[in-house]
């Protein structure tokens, strides 16, 4: 049995909501029951990521809000943007066994209401407190610079190919409605950004908001009876690195790279298809360097060739690949790849207006959770 | 010295912490293997490579070579401003093969691939451990 992705939504995405994270994650789930044309009462699984959502939105309090008269199914899967892309599998796994028909995957952050922000989390854990923190080893992006220089010395890295990932998100970000970047990056604004952390530039990280973002799945047949056109999960799959989430950004056995190899190969399998096939691809991209690795671990790009693909082949509007044909991380909004999987869905019912990748059939997913990471293949109904 | 290095406490709740900062105390770099397997384990989990619960702490002699580095410019820890811009680097220790130890870097112009040797320096009121370029 395959299942399908029907109905999809997000909440007003703004730097800061003013209102609960509550409130932000029902106007996503609200909008996603109204885009698969379903009503709450017909939801009777729901599937959220591990990390965060079980204690600032969790399942009891979400069906309670939705008056879920029986819960039959519940599930946590994975870590964070990891969980989000790769929810389907569980979906999957209870509509195929009959726990569940109707499964709800949701998520909302609200980072304006974060103390210390995108960066706390790692703050809490004892390890990172003991032995990176004192040295100023701290925040995502000091993480993710160290592994772009060491792709530099590896295989050379310039300005312009972060400048190219950055450049295309803001492209794409221009044409899509409530994005939060929508301002065009030249390549001389790139270089007029401060750098964060060598060679990482403002610019190159993601953004900071307020948002919520939700998805329905049932089965294919039942799919194909609702008003929208299906847009089925061709393969799903959730790998991890071999350490723990404390050790990921300084003992990752493949230290310049993702498990994004690893997962891709399984979800791209399932589907029965291959990277060439992949029309459009919405990558975690929480700073620029990670879209490049991921290029080069999903085989879009050759080892190594990942920054030169960005600036020869092209990942905007118009490129070799599109790439986070919303904005992405960068510059659409930061709800952990939520936002790349309802992009793709649209994508593949042509709803994107001038945005639409003409011919979009397939489309790759991709969410990354330390140490974990998903890959997601979504297809027409063909 | 990096003025305004030491700010920011370590945070001794695991037995890890306190073993490996009174080593630095007393002058010394300890680092810990899983007594199982002889596993390097950085980090530690508490219950040991093996989850048998053992480790075996060695002193190192503070040697090795820059495996990445980066300088961070962006106050990420507001309690370390004064010491941007910081470099902090992954290093190879020699004698612990595969496992990279996370260090702030007292060179002028770091690469990859340079030897560096720890220092114990007297930052904040506290004992740090700084690496410089090897002689």
């Amino acid at each position: 049995m395959s299942v399908a992705v029907v109905g999809v939504g997000e909440s007003d995405i703004s730097r800061a909501a003013g209102k609960p994270l509550g409130a932000l994650v029902r106007q996503a789930i609200d909008r996603a029951l109204d885009d698969a044309g379903l009503s709450a009462a017909q939801v009777d699984g729901l599937v959220i990521e591990g990390m965060g959502t079980a204690r600032h939105t969790p399942t009891d309090e979400v069906a309670a809000s939705l008056r879920l008269a029986s819960r039959p199914f519940s599930a946590q899967v994975s870590i964070a943007g990891a969980g989000l892309v790769g929810a389907p599998e569980i979906a999957r796994a209870a509509i195929e066994s009959g726990l569940a028909s109707v499964v709800l995957v949701y998520f909302g952050i609200q980072l304006s209401a974060t103390k210390g922000g995108a960066y706390a989390v790692h703050a809490e854990d004892p390890m990172k407190a003991a032995f990176e923190l004192p040295f100023g080893f701290y925040g995502q992006a000091v993480y993710f610079a160290a592994v772009a220089q060491r792709y530099a010395f590896e295989h050379g890295l310039r300005p312009e190919q972060l400048a190219a990932v950055a450049g295309a998100a803001r492209q794409h970000a221009a044409r899509t409605p409530g994005a939060l970047r929508q301002q065009l990056l030249p390549l001389e604004d790139y270089l007029a950004s401060p750098l964060v952390a060598d060679p990482l530039r403002k610019v190159d990280c993601c953004l900071s908001n307020d948002a919520a973002v939700a998805y329905i799945i049932t089965s294919a047949e039942r799919a194909r009876d609702l008003a929208k056109a299906p847009v089925l999960v061709g393969g799903v799959a959730i790998s991890g690195a071999p350490v723990t989430s404390a050790q990921y950004f300084t003992q990752n056995p493949r230290y310049v790279g993702t498990p994004a190899r690893e997962s891709s190969r399984i979800a791209l399998g399932q589907a029965g298809v291959t990277p060439a096939d992949v029309d459009i691809a919405e990558l975690y991209d929480c700073f620029t360097i990670t879209t490049i690795l991921q290029l080069e671990d999903i085989g879009f790009a050759g080892p190594g060739e990942g920054a030169d693909f960005v600036l020869d082949q092209g990942i905007g509007p118009g490129g070799a690949l599109p790439v986070n044909t919303h904005g992405g991380l960068l510059a659409h909004s930061y709800t952990l790849a939520g936002n790349h999987v309802a992009e793709a869905v649209r994508q593949l019912r042509g709803e994107r207006g001038d945005a639409q990748v003409q011919g979009a059939e397939v489309a790759l997913v991709t969410g990354l959770g330390i140490p974990d990471h998903a890959s997601l293949v979504l297809t027409v109904d063909r | 010295m990096i003025n305004g290095l030491g700010a920011v406490a370590p945070t001794l709740d695991a037995q890890a912490a306190r073993v490996f900062w009174q080593g630095i105390n007393d002058g010394k770099l300890l680092l810990p293997r899983c007594a199982g397997c002889g596993r390097w384990q950085w980090y530690p989990v508490e219950s040991g490579a093996c989850h048998d619960g053992e480790l075996d702490w060695q002193e190192l002699p503070g040697t090795g070579v820059v495996f990445t580095f980066t300088v961070v410019r962006h106050p990420f820890l507001p309690e370390l401003s004064a010491a941007l811009p910081l470099t902090v680097a992954l290093l190879q220790l020699d004698g612990t093969e595969q496992m990279r130890f996370v260090a702030v870097l007292d060179v002028p112009a770091p690469s990859i691939g340079m030897r560096v040797a720890m220092q114990i320096q007297q930052l904040g009121g506290r004992q740090m451990p700084v690496f410089v370029e090897a002689g």
